[in-house]
């Protein structure tokens, strides 16, 4: 019974060492140019769905792409938690007709991703009709069981709206 | 077999144990980082407001981005340069209502910031809300990208 004992402590060590290095090996690989490119292809398709969803009013999407602890900062000041901006498209008060984003650079950061760029936006307000601006954002993802979700984003620098029914 | 039952079992149980453990022994690190950043942050306001250029981009990193609240972008160089040959002077710049969130190797700060002052033509004064990232790089948390917004006067 000892000597199985023994037997199976040993075993139990190796698998340990076995797993430990292979984690290891995978958070390093991380950094690596290939894995970066990966991961910054894995960003941009993070950012397409965003966009899809924004303009699907798909708020299904929208809750898995925001991270629970996901904070934005609008062009006035005021502060959106994840809940705020789900029950605002729940509403549906607002229509995105389109969210074209220009001038976008993703730098990375092993698990992490900054999106900085610029966005034309045409959509309609119940109340104020259609309106057709740009604004700068700054998109923060962070990559959390598996996944990328947005844990941040900012804007500012939004042009007067312009009303295209005037 | 029982034998490899027995070291699959165990090494299922373990890794979920010290799975449980990882997840409750980041929160102490999770809390120095957390004061780290507060620390570091309160110094950058004050080497705004002390116009301590060297301390400001000892913080930024190599490939750090700032988009103004008018929404002009600058990068590291430029923003050095912009505030060097500038001549505004605060005598308030403090961040209130700091909130931050840290993810491994990456902390998010947001804050309502207060300043006072301003340069010969215009009064820069206002309130203003901002989100800036930190990113631990070779042991030393750097700014990575600062974006600030003016809050609307009601």
């Amino acid at each position: 019974v000892i000597k199985e004992q023994q037997h199976m402590k040993r075993g139990f060590i190796l698998l340990s060492i076995a797993a430990t290095a292979s984690l290891a090996l995978a958070q390093d690989s991380f950094a690596q140019p290939r894995q970066t490119s990966k991961a910054e292809e894995e960003v941009r398709q993070a950012e397409n769905a965003r966009r899809e969803a924004i303009l699907q009013n798909d708020t299904a999407a929208l809750d898995r792409l925001m991270a629970n602890s996901y904070m934005a900062t609008l062009d006035a000041g005021d502060v959106k938690t994840k809940a705020d901006e789900i029950a605002l498209d729940r509403e549906g008060s607002r229509k995105i007709e389109s969210w074209e984003a220009s001038d976008v650079v993703i730098r990375l950061y092993g698990n992490t991703a900054v999106v900085t760029g610029r966005a034309a936006v045409k959509d309609s307000l119940r109340d104020e009709g259609m309106r057709d601006f740009t604004f700068r954002f700054t998109h923060v993802w962070i990559k959390l069981d598996g996944r990328w979700q947005l844990v941040a984003r900012h804007i500012s620098g939004r042009s007067v709206p312009r009303s295209r029914r005037q | 077999l029982k034998r490899i039952i027995a070291i699959t079992l165990l090494t299922i149980t373990t890794s979920a144990l010290a799975s449980s453990q990882a997840k409750r022994d980041d929160a102490p690190l999770r809390n120095m980082a957390e004061q780290e950043i507060r620390q570091l942050n309160r110094e950058f306001d004050e080497a705004e407001r002390q116009r301590d250029f060297a301390a400001i981009e000892r913080t930024l990193a190599d490939d750090f981005i700032w988009t103004t609240f008018g929404g002009s972008v600058f990068n590291r160089a430029e923003t050095g340069e912009h505030l060097r040959s500038g001549d505004s002077r605060y005598e308030l710049y403090q961040s209130e209502d700091v909130r931050v969130r840290v993810y491994g190797n990456t902390a998010v700060v947001t804050a309502r910031l207060l300043r006072r002052g301003g340069n010969r033509k215009r009064d820069l004064s206002g309130e203003f809300r901002y989100t800036r990232v930190y990113v631990n790089q070779a042991g030393s948390w750097r700014m990575v990208a600062y974006q600030m917004t003016r809050i609307a006067q009601q």
